[in-house]
C-alpha cells in the first residue's frame, strides 16, 4: 500500500529565494513528538544533553503538529495507532519530511504479526529510514543529517 | 512630552518587516489544502468520541468558585499599587470588599462547597 | 506469610488448592463459585488488593479456558492465586474489586470470554471493529511472509508459507 502524493514541494519561487528556503529549512528542523516505544527513549536520548540534536537546529519538539516540518516516527506502530499516525502527519504543513526511526517503524521489527502495522511505510511516505533496535542516537543524528543534506540541497 | 515623529517612524517599520516577513512566506510556503488541516488537533483523534457519559457537577462548582474568587484577587491589584495614594479611606474600602467576599468564602467552606469528595 | 495450601483447601472444600510454581498458594474453584470465593479471599482472609488476571487457553483442555485472579493481602504481605476454568463466560467480579474492570476488559478483547455484569465490556486493546480474539490458540499470528535469502536454502521456498502466518494470499483476521 503506498501512499497517495508523498511529500508536496512548493510551486518553485525563483532561484534565490528556493535556496534561501532549503538553506532554512535544513538548518532549523524542528520534530514533532511522536516517540511511541523504546526508539522514543533513544529520541530522547538524542534530543539531550550528550548527542543533543539542539545544536543541528531541532531546538524543539514541537507539541503540535501544526508546528512541525518533520515527523519522527520512532517505535512500534499498533492496529490502532495506525489511523491516529495518519492523522497527526495529514495535519502538519507542507513542507514536512518523515524519519522511520527503528526496526519497527520501518519494517515491523520483530513483531511480525496482527498486532502491528509492517512498516509505516505503509502510511506515510517515509524519506529516512534509520535501522536498528534502537538505533543509538547517533545513529538517529546520522539520518537527520542525511535528511538535513537533501533538504539543504533542495533534493526533498 | 513623547516623541511621536520616532514612534511613527517605528511603527511605519514594524509594518513594513511585518509584510516582508509574511510576503516572503507566502511565497515559499506551499499550500495544500486539506480536510485533515481543517480539523482540530486532538492528538491523532479527531473524530468525535463518545462522551455520553457524565461528568461530576464538582467541576463546574470549582470553577465557579474560582472565577468569583480569581476576580476579587485581580481587584486587588490596582489597589495595590495606588495603595500609599488612596490613605486610610482606601483601606476601608478594599477591607470592606475583602469582608464581603470573605462572608462567602466562609459559607462555601462552611458547606462543604470546597471539600472534593 | 502465605496460606498454606493446606489451609486454602479447608477454606475452600470445593476447590483443589496447591501452590504454584512461583511459591504463590492457588485454589482452582468451579466457575459458579468465583464470586463467592473472591469476596471471601477479600473479606475474611484479608487479600484485600486487587493485582493481576489473565487467561490461559488451552485448546486440548475441557473447559478450555483457565482464568487466574491474583490478590494481594497487605496485613500478611502474600500473594494469593484463584483459578477457575471456563468454555465461555464467568460472573464479573467488578462489584468486589473495581480494579477487576480493565482486566476483564482485556481478557474479554484477547480471549473473548464474557463477564456477566461487567459495567462496560468492550474492546480495549484492539481496535473496536476488529473481529476475532487475537490471543486464543487457534488465531493466526498474522503479519507479513517473510523472504529472506539466507532461508531459502534451509527452507527451500521462496516465500515461507507457514499457516499460522497469513502469507499473501490468506484473508488478514480482523478485515484490515
Amino acid at each position: 500500500m503506498v501512499p497517495q502524493g508523498g511529500h508536496v514541494r512548493d510551486a518553485s519561487p525563483g532561484f534565490l529565494l528556493g535556496k534561501l528556503a532549503d538553506w532554512s529549512r535544513e538548518k532549523s528542523l524542528w520534530p514533532a513528538t511522536f516517540g511511541l516505544a523504546c526508539c522514543a527513549i533513544e529520541m530522547m536520548a538524542a534530543s539531550a544533553a550528550s548527542y543533543d540534536i539542539a545544536r543541528f537546529g531541532s531546538e524543539v519538539f514541537r507539541g503540535s503538529p501544526r508546528q512541525a516540518d518533520l515527523l519522527i516516527v520512532s517505535g512500534r506502530v499498533s492496529q490502532k495507532m495506525a489511523p491516529v499516525l495518519r492523522e497527526i502527519y495529514d495535519q502538519m504543513p507542507e513542507p514536512k519530511w518523515v524519519i522511520s526511526m527503528g526496526d519497527c517503524a520501518s519494517c515491523g521489527g520483530v513483531f511480525n504479526n496482527y498486532a502491528l502495522v509492517q512498516g509505516v511505510d505503509k502510511l506515510v511516505p517515509v524519506d529516512v529510514y534509520v535501522p536498528g533496535c534502537p538505533p543509538r542516537p547517533e545513529a538517529l543524528i546520522d539520518g537527520i543529517l542525511k535528511l538535513k543534506a537533501d533538504i539543504g540541497k533542495g533534493l526533498r | 512630552m513623547a516623541d511621536y515623529p520616532s514612534l511613527f517612524i517605528y511603527l511605519c517599520l514594524v509594518a513594513a518587516i511585518v509584510a516582508v516577513i509574511v510576503a516572503i512566506s507566502g511565497l515559499l510556503s506551499p499550500s495544500d489544502p486539506s480536510p485533515a488541516k481543517g480539523r482540530p488537533y486532538e492528538c491523532g483523534v479527531s473524530e468525535p468520541v463518545n462522551v455520553e457519559h457524565r461528568w461530576p457537577v464538582r467541576f463546574a462548582l470549582v470553577a465557579m468558585l474560582f472565577l468569583v474568587f480569581d476576580v476579587e484577587a485581580l481587584f486587588f491589584y490596582p489597589w495595590a499599587v495606588l495603595v500609599r495614594e488612596l490613605r486610610w479611606t482606601g483601606i476601608a474600602a478594599i477591607a470592606s470588599f475583602f469582608a464581603v467576599l470573605g462572608a462567602g468564602y466562609i459559607y462555601a467552606r462552611s458547606r462543604g462547597a470546597l471539600r472534593w469528595r | 506469610m502465605a496460606l498454606a495450601p493446606e489451609a486454602l483447601q479447608a477454606a475452600f472444600p470445593n476447590g483443589a488448592a496447591g501452590l504454584s510454581a512461583d511459591d504463590i498458594p492457588y485454589i482452582l474453584v468451579p466457575v459458579g463459585d468465583v464470586l463467592d470465593v473472591i469476596q471471601r479471599c477479600r473479606d475474611e482472609l484479608g487479600y484485600s488488593r486487587w493485582i493481576d488476571m489473565t487467561a490461559v487457553d488451552d485448546l486440548e483442555a475441557e473447559p478450555r479456558f483457565e482464568l487466574q485472579y491474583l490478590l494481594y493481602s497487605m496485613t500478611t504481605h502474600s500473594w494469593l492465586r484463584i483459578k477457575t476454568q471456563t468454555n465461555e463466560r464467568v460472573a464479573s467480579v467488578t462489584e468486589i474489586f473495581a480494579g477487576a474492570n480493565w482486566y476483564e476488559r482485556e481478557v474479554f478483547d484477547l480471549f473473548g470470554i464474557e463477564f456477566d455484569g461487567h459495567p462496560n465490556l468492550t474492546r480495549i486493546m484492539m481496535p473496536d471493529d476488529w473481529e476475532g480474539y487475537p490471543l486464543r490458540r487457534d488465531y493466526p499470528i498474522g503479519g507479513e511472509p517473510i523472504d529472506f535469502t539466507v532461508t531459502r536454502e534451509l527452507h527451500g521456498d521462496v516465500t515461507l508459507r507457514d499457516e499460522r502466518i497469513g502469507g499473501a494470499g490468506a484473508p488478514r483476521p480482523g478485515g484490515r
